[in-house]
Formats: C-alpha cells, sequence, structure tokens
C-alpha cells in the first residue's frame, strides 16, 4: 500500500509539470486553452528518441530537446497564434485545434504509429530501489526529482526574473503591461515556448516510463487539463495538489479496479470537479 | 427557392442515373454535411465549440448496434433508439458540462467523448476491441436516401431555427453571455436546447453512416476523425453560416474521395494545416468569400467584431 502511494506521487509529480505548462499557457496568455499541449509534449518524446537511437542517455537527451521545445513553442505562438489575440477566444481553440492535429500527424508520417518507449535506452531506469523497505523502479523516483526541480526552477523565474514577472504583467492585464514598457505580444510568445519546455520535460519523463503512439497525446492532453481543474488554473499550489491527486487517484484505481477503468475514472473525476467547482482547489473564476 | 428545389430532385435522381461512384460519394458528403450543420449549429450559433462529436457518433452507433444485432429490433426503430439514448445522454451531461464557462466546455466535451470511448474499449458486451457486426442489410441507395433526407431535415431545422426567437437568443448567447443573460435569456435552456438537437442530428446520422459500413470497432466509431470532420468542413465552408456546413461537407467529401485516397494516413493532416490556413488566412470561409465578391451579405458571419483591443 505504501508502495502504492508512493508510486502514485511520484507519478503526481510528473502530471504537476504537465499541468504546469498547461496552466501557465492559459493564465499567461488570457484564454489560450493549449490544446497543443499534449502534442508537444509528445513530440518532445519523438525528439528524445531521435537522440536516444544515436546513444544519447535520454536524460542528458533532455538538454538539446528543451530549447528545441522553446523555439518551437515561441513560433507557434508568435507565427500563429499571435494573430489572433484581438480576436475572439473559441477561435484560439480551433486554431490550436488543427496545430495539435498536424503535429500529430507529422509524427505519425515521420516515425510511424508503432508504440515506442525510452525505457529501452535507459535499462538503469526500470531497476528497483529499496528505500527503507519499500521498492521503487528507479525512474519513478527520477521523475520526481527532475518535477520537484523543474517546478522549482519556473516558480524562481516566474518570482525573480525580468521575463517572469513580464510574463505574470501580461497575463492581468495586456494594455497596462504596455504601459510599462513590456511588448505584450513577445511575452505571449516566451509564456507559450516556457510552456512549451515544460510540456516536453513531463511528456519525456512519461515516455521514461510508459509506451506511447503519437495518440498518446490526447492522454496526456488530458491529464494536463485534469491537474488544472483539480487545483485550480494559475494557481502554482494547485498544480501540485492536482498533480498529486490525479496522480495517486490513477494508481489506486489502477491496483484496486483494473487498469481498463483507470484512464475511464480519471476522465470521470474530472467531469465532476469541473461541474462542481470548475475553479478548482486553488484557483480563481475565469 | 427554385433552385433548392432543381437541387433537390437532381440529388433525389441520381442513383437511378449515375454509376454507383456517385451514390456512395453524395452519401459521405451527406453525412459530413450533417454532421457539420449539428457542429455548426453549437459554435457558429451559439458558441459551444464542441470537440466531442465523436463521442456521440460512436455511442449511437453503439446503441443502434445493440439493439439490431442483441434485441433483434428493426433498423428503423433502432437507429431512433440510438437517437434517443443519446439525446437522453446529451440532456444528462448538459448540466455539468455548462457549468463550464465558456472555453472550458471544449475541452470537457473532448473528455466526455473519451470517457465514453474509454468505456467502450473495454465493454465486455459488445466485445471491447474487437469490435461489433452489425446484422442488417440495408441497401446503399436506401442509405442514400435516408442520409439525404436526415441530411435536409437538418439543414432545414437549423434554418428554421436561425429565424426563429430561439435563434435570436443563441446568437446573442454566442455574441455576449453576459449581456444575453442581462437580457434575460436563459442561457443554459438556450446551450441545452441546442447541444441537444446537435447531438441528435449526430447520432441519427452517425448511426446511418454506420449501417452504411455494418462494422463497428471503438477505434473507428470514437476516431478523431469524427470531430475533425465536422470542424474542418465548417470552418473551410464558412462558420456562423447556414451554407457554410453545406459547401464544407461537399468540399470535404471530394477531398476525401479524390486526393486522400491516394495518400491514406495523410487525411487528418492535411485537415489540420487547412484548418490553421483558413482560421489565419479566410477566416469567413468560402461563404466569406462569396459574399465579399458579390456584396450580398447572407447570413453571415460571427460578431461583426469591431474590437480593437485585446480583451484587458
Amino acid at each position: 500500500m505504501i508502495n502504492l502511494i508512493l508510486m502514485g506521487i511520484c507519478l503526481g509529480g510528473i502530471y504537476a509539470v504537465m499541468g504546469l505548462g498547461f496552466s501557465l499557457i492559459f493564465a499567461g496568455i488570457r484564454g489560450a486553452l493549449n490544446i497543443a499541449h499534449g502534442a508537444l509534449a509528445i513530440l518532445a518524446c519523438y525528439f528524445c528518441l531521435l537522440f536516444a537511437e544515436r546513444g544519447f542517455d535520454p536524460l542528458l537527451a533532455m538538454l538539446p530537446v528543451i530549447p528545441i521545445m522553446f523555439i518551437l513553442g515561441y513560433a507557434i505562438q508568435g507565427g500563429l497564434v499571435n494573430r489572433l489575440v484581438y480576436g475572439d477566444p473559441n477561435v484560439f481553440v480551433l486554431l490550436l485545434v488543427g496545430v495539435s492535429v498536424v503535429i500529430e500527424n507529422l509524427i505519425i508520417v515521420i516515425w510511424s504509429a508503432n508504440p515506442k518507449t525510452l525505457t529501452t535506452f535507459a535499462p538503469y531506469a526500470i531497476q528497483g530501489i529499496k528505500i527503507g523497505g519499500v521498492t521503487l523502479p528507479l525512474n519513478y523516483i527520477i521523475n520526481f526529482s527532475i518535477s520537484v526541480a523543474v517546478i522549482i526552477l519556473y516558480y524562481l523565474f516566474l518570482k525573480r526574473t525580468y521575463w517572469g514577472i513580464s510574463i505574470r504583467a501580461t497575463s492581468e492585464s495586456y494594455v497596462y503591461a504596455q504601459l510599462l514598457g513590456v511588448n505584450p505580444k513577445k511575452t505571449y510568445a516566451y509564456t507559450y515556448g516556457l510552456g512549451a519546455i515544460a510540456a516536453g520535460v513531463a511528456g519525456i519523463l512519461m515516455g521514461l516510463t510508459f509506451t506511447f503512439v503519437p495518440s498518446t497525446s490526447l492522454d496526456w492532453l488530458t491529464i494536463a487539463f485534469g491537474v488544472v481543474v483539480l487545483g485550480g488554473l494559475g494557481s502554482l499550489r494547485g498544480v501540485i495538489a492536482g498533480g498529486l491527486i490525479m496522480g495517486l487517484t490513477v494508481v489506486l484505481s489502477a491496483y484496486y479496479l483494473g487498469v481498463q477503468y483507470q484512464l475511464f475514472l480519471c476522465y470521470v473525476v474530472i467531469l465532476i470537479v469541473l461541474a462542481l467547482r470548475p475553479e478548482g482547489i486553488f484557483g480563481y473564476r475565469v | 427557392m427554385v433552385f433548392l428545389i432543381a437541387v433537390l430532385a437532381l440529388l433525389i435522381a441520381i442513383p437511378q442515373v449515375f454509376p454507383p461512384v456517385w451514390t456512395s460519394l453524395l452519401f459521405f458528403a451527406f453525412v459530413y454535411t450533417t454532421l457539420a450543420q449539428a457542429w455548426n449549429l453549437q459554435a457558429g450559433f451559439t458558441g459551444i465549440i464542441n470537440l466531442g462529436t465523436h463521442g456521440f457518433v460512436g455511442f449511437a452507433a453503439y446503441m443502434m448496434g445493440i439493439a439490431i444485432t442483441f434485441w433483434g429490433l428493426p433498423v428503423w426503430v433502432s437507429m431512433l433508439f440510438g437517437g434517443a439514448v443519446t439525446t437522453l445522454l446529451a440532456l444528462v451531461v448538459s448540466p455539468l458540462i455548462f457549468k463550464m464557462r465558456g472555453l472550458y466546455l471544449g475541452l470537457g466535451t473532448l473528455v466526455l467523448a473519451l470517457a465514453i470511448y474509454s468505456w467502450f474499449v473495454q465493454w465486455e458486451y459488445t466485445y471491447a476491441g474487437r469490435g461489433l457486426y452489425i446484422s442488417a442489410n440495408v441497401l446503399p441507395v436506401s442509405l442514400y436516401y435516408m442520409a439525404l433526407v436526415i441530411m435536409s431535415v437538418s439543414i432545414l431545422i437549423v434554418w428554421l431555427i436561425t429565424r426563429s426567437r430561439i435563434g435570436l437568443m443563441l446568437k446573442a448567447v454566442r455574441d455576449n453571455e453576459r449581456a444575453a443573460e442581462d437580457c434575460g435569456v436563459n442561457i443554459f435552456r438556450v446551450k441545452l436546447f441546442c447541444y441537444t438537437i446537435s447531438a441528435f442530428i449526430t447520432a441519427i446520422i452517425g448511426g446511418t453512416f454506420y449501417l452504411f459500413g455494418a462494422y463497428l470497432r471503438p477505434t473507428t466509431a470514437f476516431a478523431f476523425t469524427w470531430v475533425l470532420l465536422p470542424i474542418a468542413a465548417t470552418v473551410i465552408g464558412g462558420l456562423g453560416t447556414i451554407g457554410g456546413p453545406v459547401i464544407g461537407g461537399f468540399l470535404t467529401a471530394a477531398l476525401n474521395q479524390y486526393v486522400l485516397a491516394r495518400f491514406p494516413g495523410l487525411s487528418q493532416l492535411v485537415y489540420g494545416v487547412l484548418i490553421i490556413i483558413i482560421i489565419l488566412l479566410v477566416p469567413g470561409g468560402v461563404m466569406g468569400v462569396i459574399s465579399k465578391l458579390s456584396k450580398v451579405s447572407l447570413p453571415l458571419v460571427r460578431k461583426s467584431k469591431v474590437e480593437q483591443s485585446p480583451r484587458l
């Protein structure tokens, strides 16, 4: 039982990072529900695969993939979504649906839809490690440590650096941020880039733990959405809480109800929370 | 008016005169158009971006399949059964879904569809992933006429709705929810109305489609293509218009048949790219272009948005 709870917490860490990027993009770019989040995460996985196949360790491969994701995210926001800033937020969603579909299908074309996983390149990750009488797979521990590190980094970035503060300013008010000398469109692009990085890191961590196919991007999108819904948009504490809750739900339901019901239960929980308390635990009303 | 009757007559005559290839092509066109109309009713006229169309298509198809194969009900009854159950589902789920303000809605509908999918993937009653054969033998020609009727009726329904008082309320909700509420529009009822009617239309046409193929598997019945196609068709044709989904539906069917049959697997990619390009460059779709060219103001477009500054 303790085993399960610990695993749930570790999984919750990755989920939190997944939700972090999503929340950042939504809060940072007023009203942009990043439907393409799952697609970005999966893309990072496949990039990582590229490096891993050439002999790099997948964790190390994260290093080059991060700037790639940032540039990609920046380009998507700057090139495409920024054009719609003055318009109707519903159209954002449609546009991002298009982007997500394009990314997913490019992956299918380039890499094929066969299931893959990064664990084949990191065999050390599946071994169990004993901590005080409990055995955990090493990759869960790695995931958790990296997740925690990422969350702390993002927190510091948003609080202490110029770009972090300008992101927060622009998210509060597009116009007033301009008054303070911030270029809001550029900031949006940075925000999306950062969100893409978070998605990428979360994606790679998931890839290290599970198998994936291009359509898994939808599952990950749902996880990101679920985390944010549970914990509340725009709140770091919320993301952490949401991630932990989802992680525990997934692990416990898999154990007690069987793996087939796992995802179904997730979705039901999300729907119920959305109906009863749409702003989540720590969030504020949209 | 005369034009419409002529077109209708032509469509009725086609299977009698032309080779079967045309029949199936037009069948797909009818299906896509109907789905696009239903989606457009939600998105273009009410502002509900429904990303979960595939949930209803699959659900209705499965319900119909169960009725035909396991309970032995006749085809008509089964299709109506599928439609009724799906509408019931929409009714039940509406209070949950419409609590979500604005943008959450789209993802909520997606999650709903994924939930339904994940249920059918493991439901042994319908053989889970192995698929269900629908033991009905309906002639393609009958299906053609069925689809034609359904498409025409749905276009008629949407047209009537837009001219009615409810239609005015729908558009008000689309344009500015809070203002509509202040004017006394019961937003929940309006959205409920729209959502359930769309659900019924989607269900019926989904059922018709699967009478054609007669084989149901979760991966195809709930394929994302069932969302992507109506979206692409509506966006290409013109969001928020009545002619838009029709044009879009026919274009999409033609695109599928002639271009994409040669490059299977690229279809979703092409639709994705098309959606992006059209949204950015030609947001009014084909109808938008037509109306600009002919200077005629068609029952067109979304908000006449003169919003120069972004939402603060």
